[in-house]
């Protein structure tokens, strides 16, 4: 028997506003409200409604032998509270289903493994709890930004408390002998499980579905059937169907007939019993893990090369990158609430990926999602955006200063003569922080 | 393919991109194994690049056979013929610029200046001209058979009042000249409104398809209101004439449909490329690390004039000194709203920020370009705009209007509507501010220049001849 794991990927991001350099300081709001909530709006009605009430009739239909894991992102779910609530309301009732299996992964979908392992965790924790509070559940599965998955990923999200982990089926990756249809582990950690996504079954949905110039344009149910009656010789026993949800009505749009080929292919596959449906944590008990697979750089899901350079691949990404980790010291010293969640938004992974500059085939890939005009526009306002938040945060860390200074100054009792000298000490040292902003400035 | 181009000037006679465009578009027929003649209204300079011949009241036609008779006169190129071709057309530039050096820049009247176009020609200075010419010719021809007579001639001239005229008309003279005697043409091919009546005078009598290449149009160069309807009837009839139209951008193809009324279909884009792809410079990191001190040139290429946009760039300037004083713009050319932009600078008071550089020779923009943090091309209506490419090759990164040609084959360069001075202003203080876009624009762009070459739009070119066979 061969298990079929159908998992999808739900997330939007915070998309800015366009930021120019003279409106650095002047602390407008950074992220696009309105089309975050019109692209939300757009892409309820075409994807997660319909999706959302198809994949929830299914699960009912057949309680036991159709299941389905889905990830959210945090900022996903935050939108579907804020701009949809009722929305929220199906998926709740999705995942009060014990068909249906929701794992983690970073609240704000970022790049956070590949830096900042406390910022890892931290957003883990976030979104562990946004789990239990929406959903009452608990999970015990993760799956990484983008599948980017690499053996020191593997340890944090090992340290995180996770014993399974989601990672691209890519051919070069796969232990000799082996083919992608199987579970691995860690070569270090036996106990870390790997599921690896069979991308071809997987983009044969996601991409080429609507693809008229493809082979095998139209993709029927028995087509797509057929394919898998030729994983039943024993050589295989997992496929991880792992794509991005927005698959079901954005990126195929209903009209190529992806709904109805999603409702047939899952019915028929219910009744032949030479396969069966499994969530992500069920595939991961049951299979032993073949071999150890050693994944010695960062691997993602994007493109032809499966590796980071959709999001760091240029100078003006690594630059923005690099920037906004080292707001981090600022944040954490000021603890405010609104800050933190400003930040976060920033660290969102799509931020990067409207930077990417490859004009290939992939590039226009890019293109498609990308709510700027080009590359450079993405990044120009971006930055700025940072230097605006840098400056804000500078002025908290100021004022936060000057009261620590007030509240030693009334603990000693000296509220003297001795104040205004004090208050010029302790006010003067967080400008210092804030100087490589003035100094870029006046270049 | 034999192909007859019919054109206004040719390196090293340059008064804007029209020179440059026609000798890399020959150059590339040549390299693809084309032969091209040229026909020119003035061309006191001789070219030595096999497969091409240049035909100017200075030069007259020689047929195949003579013109290799006379090159064993000269025998400097035979020898050569198995050298790079590149390489060969490079030296006739340096005896070309050689020669320029030391003549001056007498009789070098652009048809951007074209004050004397009302003025008919009347038939008795037809045939005055027609006359003058086939005499010139010969007399050029018996110096050449005879090399020891050494008749001593002097340079052919046009008449003062009506020079653009007689030259327009000259162009036709001779084209019929030489089609009279070697009709084997495939293709006549006519760059802008300057050779449109020599196209009329040779559509009557030859059944050689014709081909107008546009490069800019009068409403490009004086805007919808301002501009010289005789150019413009000039234009229509021409456009109307040719069997196909060569736009230089889908820029210049809309204003054909949309303001001569030309079908689409009868309208191909031949985008221009790179003359200088061969020694562009290696110089990103270098030029990154300037030091702080030193103020950033930014610099404007092009005729002040209404098409060019200077204002917007003056414009751009105040906004981008409010914020970052320390940077210099540099105006380089000349035109009828200089004096109006200078007054404009004195006006905005932030005339200590800007240096005029005058008009400029190639190499002089180059020196510029070469010293300068960025080009900004902010051109109300720009056909194409080969000076953005130039500054590429010269890696500094480029503003350049969304109203222009070259922004569509330009990936990474900074797009900007001409009015958008705001954004204008922000792209500048941009790329002076953050180093890493500032390379990532430099790299990429010199990708797509060497994507660009003559020999691919020569090629396009070719395709598109392909539709009369």
């Amino acid at each position: 028997m061969v298990a079929l794991c159908f998992y999808f990927e739900v997330h939007q991001p915070f998309r800015i506003n366009h930021y120019r350099i003279k409106e650095i300081g002047a602390h407008k709001t950074y992220f696009n409200e309105e089309s975050n909530q019109n692209i939300f709006e757009k892409v309820a009605k075409k994807c997660y409604w319909p999706a959302g009430l198809l994949i929830a009739s299914l699960l009912k239909r057949y309680p036991k032998s159709f299941k389905v894991t889905f990830s959210m992102s945090g900022t996903f779910l935050e939108q579907c509270e804020t701009y949809d609530p009722k929305l929220l309301e199906l998926y709740q009732d999705i995942l009060s289903l014990s068909n249906a299996e929701i794992i983690c992964e970073t609240s704000h979908h970022s790049l956070a493994a590949l830096i900042d392992e406390e910022e890892f965790y931290s957003q883990i924790e976030l979104q562990r709890n946004n789990i239990k509070r929406l959903f009452n559940r608990k999970v015990t599965a993760f799956r990484n930004t983008e599948l980017i998955y690499s053996n020191h990923i593997g340890k944090l999200v090992e340290k995180a408390g996770f014993q399974t982990c989601l990672l691209e089926g890519w051919d070069p990756y796969i232990p000799k002998g082996w083919n992608a249809h199987h579970i691995f582990h860690h070569p270090e950690l036996q106990n870390l499980k790997l599921l690896p996504k069979s991308y071809k079954l997987s983009d044969d949905l996601a991409f080429r579905f609507s693809n008229q110039s493809w082979e095998s344009w139209p993709l029927t149910t028995e087509k797509y059937h057929s394919w898998f009656e030729k994983l039943l010789d024993g050589n295989h026993e997992f496929v991880g169907l792992f794509m991005d949800y927005e698959t079901f009505g954005e990126h195929q749009w209903a009209d190529t007939g992806i709904f109805e080929f999603l409702d047939r292919f899952i019915s028929n596959m219910t009744y032949d019993k030479r396969f069966e449906f499994l969530t992500v944590s069920e595939a991961a008990n049951k299979f032993t893990a073949r071999a150890p697979m050693d994944v010695n750089r960062p691997l993602s899901w994007a493109d032809t090369e499966r590796d980071i350079s959709a999001w760091l691949g240029n100078r003006i990404q690594e630059d923005a990158f690099e920037k906004v980790y080292q707001l981090k010291k600022q944040i954490r010293y000021l603890n405010d609430e609104s800050l933190t969640k400003e930040w976060r938004k920033l660290l969102t992974s799509d931020h990067f990926y409207y930077m990417c500059i490859k004009w290939s085939n992939d590039g226009d890939v890019h293109k498609y999602f990308s709510p700027f005009d080009s590359p450079y526009e993405a990044y120009l306002d971006y930055v700025n955006i940072l230097e605006d938040f840098e400056m804000k945060c500078a002025e908290k860390v100021r004022l936060k200063d000057l009261a620590q200074g007030t509240i030693q100054e009334l603990a000693q009792g000296n509220l003297g003569e001795n104040k205004e000298c004090t208050k010029t000490i302790q006010a003067s040292s967080p400008q210092k922080k804030s100087s490589p902003a003035s100094v870029k400035m006046g270049n | 393919m034999k192909i007859l181009m019919l054109g206004w000037e040719y390196p090293p006679m340059i008064s804007g991109g029209l020179a440059t465009a026609t000798e890399g578009l020959i150059n590339g027929l040549i390299a693809l194994g084309h032969k091209v003649t040229l026909i020119l209204p003035y061309f006191p300079f001789q070219v030595k690049i096999p497969g091409l011949k240049i035909v100017s009241p200075e030069n007259p036609f020689l047929l195949d056979e003579e013109f290799d008779i006379l090159n064993q006169f000269h025998n400097s190129y035979t020898n050569e013929k198995q050298k790079n071709v590149l390489e060969i057309i490079s030296q006739t530039y340096q005896e070309i610029e050689n020669i320029i050096q030391n003549k001056g820049k007498k009789n070098n009247i652009s048809h951007y200046n074209y004050t004397h176009i009302e003025n008919e020609l009347s038939q008795d200075e037809r045939k005055n001209l027609e006359y003058n010419l086939k005499n010139h010719h010969k007399l050029i021809n018996e110096n050449i058979k005879y090399k020891h007579l050494k008749i001593n001639l002097k340079p052919f001239s046009f008449s003062i009042t009506n020079e653009i005229n007689e030259k327009i008309y000259a162009l036709g003279l001779l084209a019929l000249d030489l089609l009279e005697k070697d009709p084997t043409y495939n293709i006549i091919h006519a760059h802008d409104w300057m050779s449109f009546t020599a196209v009329e005078m040779l559509h009557q009598k030859f059944e050689i398809p014709i081909v107008a290449h546009i490069h800019s149009t009068e409403i490009d160069r004086s805007g919808d209101i301002h501009n010289n309807q005789k150019i413009l009837a000039i234009e229509k009839k021409g456009l109307e004439a040719a069997d196909m139209i060569i736009a230089v951008s889908q820029y210049t193809k809309n204003v054909i449909i949309e303001k001569f009324g030309i079908i689409n279909n009868k309208i191909k884009v031949v985008y221009n490329a790179n003359n200088d792809q061969h020694n562009v410079s290696k110089r990103i990191s270098s030029n990154v690390e300037q030091k702080n001190s030193e103020p950033h040139v930014v610099t404007f290429v092009g005729r002040i004039t209404f098409q060019k946009g200077p204002s917007y760039f003056v414009f751009a300037a105040e906004k981008v000194l409010k914020i970052n004083p320390n940077v210099i713009f540099k105006v380089v050319g000349t035109g009828d709203l200089l004096p109006a932009m200078k007054q404009l600078i004195w006006e905005l008071g932030i005339h200590k920020n800007f240096i005029f550089e005058g008009f400029l020779n190639a190499q002089g923009v180059q020196d510029v370009l070469n010293s300068s943090s960025i080009f900004v091309m902010p051109s109300v209506s720009e056909p194409f705009g080969i000076v953005a490419l130039e500054a590429i090759a010269k890696n500094i990164p480029v503003i350049i209007s969304k109203q222009s040609g070259v922004s569509e084959v330009l990936n990474h360069a900074m797009k900007v509507d001409f009015w958008d001075t705001d954004l204008m202003a922000d792209r500048i203080l941009s790329i002076l501010k953050y180093t890493p876009i500032r390379n990532e624009l430099i790299e990429n762009s010199l990708k797509d220049l060497s994507n660009r070459t003559w020999k691919h739009s020569a090629q396009t070119l070719v395709n598109a001849y392909s539709d009369f066979n």
